[in-house]
């Protein structure tokens, strides 16, 4: 019965890519957002994927593969935002905010000014349920890339997050590093807006990092647990949205938004509710 | 005062002219400094007066307008990629909740001598051990940094320089937010090191420690107002001189 249940959506070729699709991009997200949230770039994120959207509609009309424009445009905001930062005397948040509104604009100039197939509602709000094979073959490729190297240079980037100072002190170079995670940052954007879109790339770049840091105590510890609880809520916001017939991307964020809630309230780092009980017990001996 | 006795080595550190400016405010402005080997050097100055920023040019994030440093008598971008600096930072600087055990941090000072990917080898693991057993921490290995007192955070730092088997070690305000027991172990474990030949730098307002934990004392206000020993450097004079009361400041 529930094996029925399981298997009935993956018979449609479509739900398997959407699956496929958001795996690949969650797990990407999910590592890369264990360092944001340390190091307090989850407004990066946020700027970055909606600064792709003119690379989007550039590349459509001139007939690229979408992750060309994406990621060029990603990267240039990344360039933008650190330019205005070091030329003026604007604070970093004000700075992202003009940089990433003003590339957001420029999208929709060009997708309203181009009579073309690009539907703004997919590129805003993603459309897993449509991708071709060749955007399958881009995010597959692109996810494994960008997850590789994190994982291969996890401990110097942890080291970046945590103490700048010693790693300048050994002879690392900051800058490299710095521009290496904003630059797989550009790269998970790109991977990910084709599973949930623009707007909610950025709730897959901060909910399942912040949802570690309530779970546990130890960083590779938290970059697992962040990978579990997004394949998790993966598989049940497609399927929630085969069987509830609503938005893939938006059921994908709401389940990660639940284990959000989920270790708010009990997880062992001081869930609410964990404490409470704790507090209770101890009066209780 | 020390020329003498030790012609052959190089200084740990030599500062020659040092400017930094940040914009328009000058920070620090033609500091000369030479530090040797196997001594604790305390740098005295008030807020503002560059201490920082000394630190900073000398680990290489911050970028000098004008002047010259050399660390073991070469280019201190080698010293560093050599693992011979190490850097204690100011408490505020840390982030507490950071999700690293006291273990973790160490092992940091082992990252420069490890390959691409920083795989920890069984040498890696004895240096931490050996390590957090010097600084009297090795049942705290485990523990996530935040859970420790003030003073025994502050000697997961100075492990990690024992660690990363450096010969110059910076610290920044040791002590702190540190109570006066930490203070006296964390002064014993300096002494040590300096005797075993490592050459130590050490920002510090707390003046009542001076005497026991310096050779040499340098009085900082955005150059170099004096640079003797702490007798010398003590006199009300002098620390009227460098921290501003009655004299002009540029």
């Amino acid at each position: 019965m529930i094996i029925d249940w399981l298997i009935e959506p993956l018979r449609f070729d479509f739900m398997t890519r959407a699956l496929l699709v958001t795996l690949v991009a969650g797990v990407t997200c999910a590592l890369l957002s264990t360092w944001l949230v340390h190091i307090g770039w989850s407004l990066m994120g946020d700027a970055v994927s909606h600064a792709v959207l003119p690379g989007v509609a550039v590349s459509y009309l001139l007939g690229w593969p979408f992750a060309v424009g994406a990621f060029l445009f990603g990267v240039g905001a990344v360039a933008l935002i650190g330019g205005v930062r070091a030329t003026t005397k604007i604070k970093s948040d004000a700075a992202i905010g003009v940089v990433f509104t003003s590339l957001f604009a420029l999208g929709l100039v060009i997708i309203s000014a181009t009579p073309s197939q690009t539907d703004l509602g997919h590129i805003l709000f993603g459309n897993v349920l449509g991708v071709s094979d060749a955007d399958i073959v881009q995010v597959v490729v692109i996810g494994a890339v960008a997850s590789a190297i994190l994982l291969l240079k996890r401990r110097d980037l942890t080291l970046l997050a945590f103490d700048r100072s010693h790693a300048n002190a050994i002879g690392l170079n900051t800058r490299m590093l710095s521009a290496l995670l904003l630059g797989l940052l550009a790269l998970t954007v790109v991977v990910a807006l084709q599973a949930v879109g623009i707007i909610l790339v950025v709730a897959m770049l901060i909910t399942p990092g912040a949802t570690a840091s309530l779970l546990t105590k130890r960083f590779d510890r938290m970059l697992a647990l962040a990978v579990l609880v997004t394949v998790a809520a993966s598989v049940v916001g497609v399927y929630a949205s085969f069987y509830l017939d609503v938005s893939t991307g938006g059921a994908v964020v709401l389940s990660q938004a639940l284990a959000f809630v989920l270790a708010y309230l009990f997880g062992a780092r001081g869930g609410v509710v964990t404490l409470a009980l704790r507090r209770r017990r101890a009066v209780a001996a | 005062m020390s020329e003498t006795r030790m012609p052959a080595a190089a200084p740990a550190i030599e500062v020659r002219g040092l400017a930094v400016r940040y914009d328009e405010v000058v920070a620090l402005d033609g500091v000369d400094l030479t530090l040797h080997p196997g001594r604790v050097t305390g740098l005295l100055g008030m807020n503002g007066s560059g201490k920082s920023t000394l630190f900073g040019a000398l680990m290489g994030s911050v970028k000098p307008v004008a002047g010259s440093i050399r660390l073991f008598g070469g280019q201190p971008a080698r010293a560093r990629r050599e693992n011979r600096v190490s850097y204690v930072p100011q408490s505020e600087a840390v982030d507490w909740d950071f999700p690293v055990s006291v273990a973790d941090v160490v092992m940091m000072g082992r990252y420069g001598r490890q390959g691409f990917t920083r795989r920890v080898r069984s040498a890696d693991r004895a240096a931490v051990e050996q390590a957090l057993e010097r600084v009297g921490l090795s049942e705290f290995a485990g523990r996530q940094i935040g859970e420790l007192s003030g003073g025994q955070r502050k000697r997961v730092f100075v492990a990690r320089g024992i660690a990363q088997e450096a010969g110059l070690m910076l610290l920044d305000e040791p002590f702190a937010g540190v109570d006066k027991g930490s203070e006296r172990t964390i002064i014993t474990l300096l002494r040590e090191l300096a005797g075993e030949g490592c050459g130590i730098l050490v920002s510090t307002h707390d003046l009542a420690g001076v005497p026991e934990l310096c050779d040499e004392v340098v009085l900082l206000q955005k150059r170099v107002l004096f640079q003797g020993t702490p007798a010398e450097a003590l006199a009300p004079e002098r620390l009227a001189l460098a921290f501003g009361l009655g004299v002009e400041l540029p």
